[in-house]
């Protein structure tokens, strides 16, 4: 792209201005779960974008918007009337709304050639002027205090549009404003990202946001902040290269933080899931090593020892890290010929052994089991059932004693019942 | 006297089929109402035409002696589980805390007094050690429990609920049990649809058996009797449900 010195300030505070209202608006757009509708509604207003721009020569960026406010309006009731009295379903009829109007503007385009069009079919920041900054800064200030002032009335007609109204919220209004401001930062947006682009700003950074918080304002302020992020990464990385365009380079911009947020996210993001799995895994096989010494404790003396590579090889399974990690912990000690259970491991180990026969108890008891069937079962159950589990089990069955295959159950806490 | 509810030769059609044929009930506040019925009796039809959300054809509806636009914010309404949207980024205490907004005004925040209400309703409903979760991290019986604390945050004198029961574990399904008593005797009006016959009689002192049209409604010991039973659930009225389709699809300019 092309810089003048004077234009890449007013790129920056246009990409941060869209970057807050789509953002903003955005987060309202993923959790309405209307992502297509905004899609819809971007291609929508190109009619009255050309129908604007070609009728005022001077490209008075008030009217283009009114038009396509306009174009969009009629694209919202085309939609509302196909969904009411067509047995389409509602993305047939998205589709369908889209292309046409679509089509319409090309048309329209071909046809009348109106000046600078280019930049709102494919985005360009630096085309943005004074007077479409001061609209922008305008429609970005309504945006915000419209959200600010009416955010309990946003989230509670869209998590609950039924209810809202059973309480005499003002359901329809509200949606009916929604729609309104939705398309009016749709259109301002447009310039600098384009039309197919501009659902990337809505969309991306608010489900990006959501791999970060269950708080749907927290959600709306990263969001913001993704958005405007993007947005300026974009703008930068547009003079980095003459022939780079800005629109593609945001909606990129803002897909690596979509991207790194599904990576990274604490909610839901691959990594730490994987971390997640990975540990519980080692916790596991950790038991596991602790119910092995416990058993042949049983048969022997207490403090048995064992090497790592017998234990690996009975479990059929790599122990090492669990075992450092359960060294770390306390609950395994090294001698000087393998591992042994310290007092901690062997009540650890005993608990584990109390869960699973209480519950080869009460699956044969409780669950019609056959006492040949039950062990699998509680071999998996066992590392998931806590001392409060295990309290409520042994009170189920009447503290039994003995398993179904008449193996002790260890005893359980101080002051339990028998 | 004035009801709680009253509907009037109410008849109701979903998505162009007749499904409901002129429902005349009448429920009294501190009452608690099972609707049952077989699948497609219009028991969510008719919580849906009380609430205005699906037209009338025919009839009318009153809640405490008015049409509902005049008792806003004093009709409650629980969910059914399948109609809501368990990844919204919202807490069990915001869903809670939904409850109070219909006495606040359209921009008005809830205070000290509304934020106390709904901790309330929390712990009445076992709750307030989860305030903080995200809704979809619950199980199904917190889940509806949710749901439930928001009623009563709420303090409406009418309850419409669609299926509190379903998918909740036994543990819930007493606390439930047990609040709809205490509303009931609170003398709100609770209506309930409910799938399980077995445990109807126990729940509920008023029973309506509903198939397309009122079965039977009264008191339960009255209502919960094999023939009633036989035919709310023998078997639905073909040609009532046939002849009234045929019409409605021609209304509607399709093919008959």
């Amino acid at each position: 792209m092309d810089w003048t010195s004077s234009a890449l300030p007013s790129a920056v505070v246009a990409a941060i201005l869209i970057g807050l209202t789509c953002g903003l608006l955005g987060t309202f757009v993923v959790v309405r779960r209307m992502a297509l509708t905004g899609d819809m509604l971007a291609h929508a207003v190109l009619p009255g974008v050309v129908a604007g721009m070609a009728w005022t020569s001077s490209r008075n960026p008030l009217v283009v918007l009114a038009c396509a406010v306009a174009a969009g309006v009629l694209g919202s009731l085309a939609m509302t009337a196909l969904l009411r009295h067509s047995r389409l379903k509602p993305d047939a009829v998205l589709a369908l709304v889209l292309s046409v109007f679509f089509a319409l503007g090309i048309a329209m385009i071909s046809r009348l050639q109106p000046a600078g069009v280019q930049a709102f079919l494919y985005g360009q920041v630096a085309a943005i002027d004074r007077p479409d900054l001061a609209l922008l800064a305008a429609v970005s200030a309504i945006t915000v205090i419209a959200v600010a002032v009416a955010f309990p009335l946003l989230r509670i007609t869209a998590f609950d549009p039924l209810f809202s109204r059973m309480i005499g919220l003002p359901v329809r209004p509200v949606e009916t404003l929604f729609f309104f401001l939705l398309t009016v930062v749709i259109v301002v947006s447009m310039q600098a990202v384009g039309v197919i682009l501009v659902t990337a700003m809505l969309v991306t950074p608010a489900a990006a946001a959501r791999f970060w918080t269950h708080s749907l304002a927290t959600t709306a302020l990263l969001a913001c902040a993704f958005a405007a992020v993007g947005g300026v990464a974009g703008v930068w990385g547009s003079t980095l290269r003459d022939g780079l365009p800005t629109g593609p380079l945001m909606a990129l911009s803002v897909t690596a933080i979509f991207a790194g947020s599904a990576a990274f996210g604490g909610l839901g993001g691959y990594f730490p899931r994987v971390a997640r799995r990975r540990r519980e895994r080692l916790r596991i096989r950790g038991e596991d090593v602790l119910k092995h010494l416990w058993h042949l404790e049983q048969t022997s003396a207490e403090g048995v020892v064992r090497h790592a590579t017998d234990i690996a090889e009975a479990l059929d399974a790599d122990i090492t890290e669990a075992a450092r990690k359960f060294v770390a912990g306390g609950w395994l000690q090294r001698a000087s010929e393998g591992l042994r259970l310290t007092p901690d491991g062997r009540k650890r180990a005993q608990d584990l052994v109390r869960s699973h026969r209480l519950w080869e108890r009460y699956l044969t008891e409780h669950a019609a089991y056959k006492p040949d069937h039950v062990h699998d079962e509680a071999e998996r159950i066992e590392h998931w059932i806590d001392a409060g589990g295990r309290h409520r089990i042994a009170a189920r069955l009447g503290f039994p004693t003995e398993d179904p295959h008449g193996s002790p159950i260890p005893p359980g806490e101080k002051g339990e019942a028998p | 006297m004035m009801h709680a509810l009253e509907t009037h030769d109410l008849s109701v059609s979903y998505r162009g089929k007749p499904v409901l044929h002129g429902v005349d009930i009448t429920v009294p506040g501190g009452s608690l109402t099972g609707v049952m019925g077989p699948n497609g009796a219009g028991k969510s039809t008719l919580l849906k035409a009380v609430m205005g959300v699906v037209p009338a054809d025919t009839g009318w509806v009153k809640l405490l002696g008015k049409p509902l636009r005049e008792v806003l914010g004093r009709v409650g309404y629980v969910p059914q589980r399948e109609s809501v949207d368990w990844d919204f980024p919202v807490t069990v205490f915001d869903v809670a805390l939904m409850g109070t907004y219909g006495g606040l005004g359209w921009f008005g925040r809830p205070g000290k007094a509304e934020r106390k209400r709904v901790s309330e309703a929390l712990e009445q409903t076992g709750l307030a050690d989860l305030a903080g979760r995200q809704i979809g991290e619950l199980s199904g019986g917190q889940q509806q429990r949710t749901f439930l604390a928001r009623a009563l945050a709420q303090q409406a004198e009418v309850y419409l609920m669609d299926e509190p029961f379903a998918g909740v574990d036994a543990a819930t399904e007493k606390t439930i049990v047990e609040l709809l008593g205490q509303m009931r005797d609170a003398g709100k009006a609770v209506v309930v649809v409910h799938h399980d016959l077995q445990t109807a009689p126990r729940y509920f002192d008023r029973l309506l058996m509903l198939n397309g049209r009122v079965v039977a409604h009264g008191p339960a010991a009255e209502v919960f009797q094999r023939r009633i039973l036989e035919e709310t659930y023998g078997g639905k009225l073909t040609l009532l449900s046939e002849i009234s389709t045929l019409a409605s699809r021609g209304e509607r300019g399709r093919v008959p």
